[in-house]
């Protein structure tokens, strides 16, 4: 039985900015191997992208991913901007989800395009892809919509977002019978790729 | 001695050269002439028309120039039936990556895969070399408006105005001199095309139906590709005939005073 | 037990064996084993139901209103702060009033539960927990319970209905007011500063 809902990806797009956060715990079956997992990943200068699922498929499709966005890089001189990646990565995910061996990944891919500003990604595992202004996946993310519904605005800041995502958090905490005691967090903006505090059940 | 060595086109002549490649770049020089201009303001291709059979039923938009995708036309210069597997290709590609990518094709890159096509048909046995220069135009967001060409050995390369096709040497060297280096309209860029093709084409009177023009330009944000009536090319004719009837007067008038 | 039954003993004394009590056994089972399972419904223990459960809503012989009338809620939630007790209802039924009973009884006894899909628990349960302590006045408590129904109906189909408000206190209960959640809807956006989305 897949974990896949056990683990929690949230999303928040505003105009000058899209942060990303995630669950750092790994658990196999009803034990907790980590809670430091790194999920959010770095595909180039200004994309980043959450990945939960079952933990093999997690790594190696983001590595796929990445590696093929960088190498489009290498060969042309300039990278993908988000809405192309995102596109190539939903290919993907769909070509593979119609092959022997599909990958049970949930994503949300956040870049910021020259032209475009942020954007903000949801996709699942059978291949959907929506821009959104805000997602999130799992239980976790279910209990987090509300609240993102409530206080996401577009002209929040960084901070007001980071607070968002600090009650989503604390909601998971008090609300999920599940341990997702640490999330990381990654903002992008128009300079780049930025490592927020990590937020734990420890903190306010 | 050339004989021994131009039957393959995977064989390397003991000078060096692929005889098959060159042959094809030689077949070229005889096909309809093709030439394209990069203005600030958009981009024109145009091209002669050799079928002008007035039987001919005009089954086709245009017989030279073809759309590629949203923001790329390219104009041929070679054998048809060649041009035609080609361009087929070039759309295949530019499909390919809208799927892949949900945007259009960068302009190089689809140059580029095609240029890796032609490129195999010179090294792979059994196979000959396409006839087929091409010309590209394209928009895309990286880059603005682009013109490429490529040849049958599968080189390709990015230019502010070029010629391919018969007399393109010529051509090229008249648009060398009248090709303004910063702020060459696209008006002024069609009468350049227009001027270029007389002197190049081998005839006295240049006539709308031996000229095919097109050209791709942006506004709101889309490419907008025109191919030119012959009612537009007519008076863009006209309108060269005058200023060179007004050039050569004035070519006289000091000779009289 | 042919003479059992000419004198119509059985009709007075239980000489059924003791596997007969079993079946009462089962029909308690029946009918409350949505206790133990939820998925289980438990149907209701008199035929017609339909039929049966319209005369609650009809008059009494006396030609008096039956004040019963069905809880037709798909979200219901409570809370306790310092100035009383809060409820929030969504209803999809517009018509009739949600609570019957002019009792006071009657809605302390729906306060402690939260009826409705699963799903939506979820969504009222993040903007309650995140808006909620002990001090709020009693302005901010109604439009907190106001707000965690209108997003889980948000959430949950997007589509009209009444939210209700309530709130108890020693004097008794008050209906704080009615409001169609897509008029909510509009009135939250533009408090947002978003024409519609």
């Amino acid at each position: 039985m897949s974990n896949i809902n056990l683990q929690c990806l949230l999303g928040i797009q505003c105009n000058d900015f899209v942060m990303i956060a995630a669950d750092q715990s790994n658990s196999h079956s009803i034990m907790v191997m980590k809670d430091d997992e790194e999920k959010i990943y770095k595909i180039s200068d200004r994309l980043v992208m959450g990945v939960i699922g079952d933990s093999g498929d997690t790594t190696q499709f983001a590595e796929y991913i990445a590696k093929n966005i960088q190498l489009y890089k290498m060969r042309n001189g300039y990278e993908l901007g988000p809405t192309a990646a995102a596109n190539f990565t939903r290919r993907n995910l769909a070509e593979y989800l119609r092959s022997s061996t599909p990958y049970f990944v949930n994503l949300l891919m956040g870049g910021y395009d020259k032209e475009n500003g942020p954007e903000l990604y949801f996709m699942d595992y059978l291949a959907s892809s929506v821009k959104v202004p805000f997602a999130a996946h799992g239980f976790g993310g279910y209990l987090s919509l509300s609240i993102m519904d409530r206080y996401h605005k577009k002209d929040a800041t960084e901070d007001e977002a980071y607070e968002i995502l600090q009650m989503c958090v604390k909601e998971v905490h008090k609300r999920l019978f599940v341990s997702l005691p640490n999330f990381q967090v990654t903002v992008v903006n128009s300079d780049g790729i930025k490592v927020l505090p990590v937020i734990s059940s420890g903190a306010k | 001695m050339a004989r021994r060595y131009d039957t393959r086109t995977t064989i390397f002549s003991p000078e060096g050269r692929l005889y098959q490649v060159e042959y094809a770049m030689e077949a070229i020089s005889h096909a309809g002439t093709s030439l394209g201009i990069l203005a600030t303001d958009g981009i024109l291709l145009a091209a002669e028309r050799r079928n002008t059979n007035k039987l001919l039923d005009e089954v086709f938009f245009s017989e030279k120039i073809y759309k590629l995708n949203d923001d790329m036309v390219c104009s041929v210069a070679g054998i048809t039936s060649d041009a035609n597997v080609l361009t087929n290709e070039l759309r295949l590609i530019a499909q390919r990556y809208l799927l892949q990518y949900g945007e259009s094709i960068p302009c190089e890159q689809l140059v580029s895969w095609l240029c890796d096509v032609k490129q195999a048909y010179t090294q792979y046995g059994g196979k000959r070399p396409f006839g087929v220069s091409i010309l590209y135009m394209g928009w895309d967001k990286h880059y603005g408006y682009q013109l490429y060409q490529s040849d049958p050995s599968g080189n390709y390369g990015g230019w502010k105005a070029t010629c391919i096709g018969n007399n393109s040497a010529a051509a090229v060297s008249s648009l060398k001199q009248e090709y303004k280096e910063n702020g060459t309209t696209l008006a002024e860029a069609q009468a350049l095309a227009i001027k270029v093709l007389s002197k190049t084409l081998d005839m006295t009177k240049l006539t709308p139906e031996k000229v095919e023009m097109a050209t791709l330009t942006r506004k709101d944000n889309k490419t907008i590709i025109r191919i030119l009536t012959s009612n537009e090319v007519e008076k863009l004719i006209a309108d060269f005939e005058k200023s060179e009837a007004e050039a050569e007067a004035a070519k006289k008038q000091p000779a009289k005073s | 037990m042919a003479l059992v039954d000419l004198c119509r003993l059985d009709e007075k004394i239980n000489l059924k064996p003791a596997s007969s009590i079993a079946s009462l056994e089962n029909d308690v089972i029946g009918y409350s084993q949505n206790f133990i399972n939820s998925a289980q419904l438990a149907s209701p223990p008199f035929a017609n139901p339909i039929e049966t459960l319209a005369q609650f809503n009809s008059k009494d012989e006396t030609g008096k209103d039956i004040k019963i009338q069905f809880d037709h809620g798909t979200t219901t939630l409570g809370f306790r702060y310092k100035g009383g007790v809060l409820l929030a209802v969504d209803s999809r039924a517009t018509g009739g009033q949600f609570i019957g009973s002019q009792t006071m009884k009657k809605i302390v006894e729906i306060n402690d539960y939260l009826l409705g899909c699963t799903t939506i628990l979820f969504y009222a349960f993040g903007v309650l927990d995140s808006g909620y302590n002990w001090d709020l006045t009693d302005e901010e408590a109604q439009e907190l319970g106001r707000r965690a129904i209108y997003h889980a109906t948000h959430r949950d189909a997007y589509s009209g209905g009444i939210i209700r408000v309530y709130h108890i206190s020693d004097k008794g209960w008050v209906n704080i007011s009615n409001e169609d959640c897509s008029e909510l809807h509009y009135k939250y956006q533009e408090q947002k500063g978003l024409k519609d989305e």
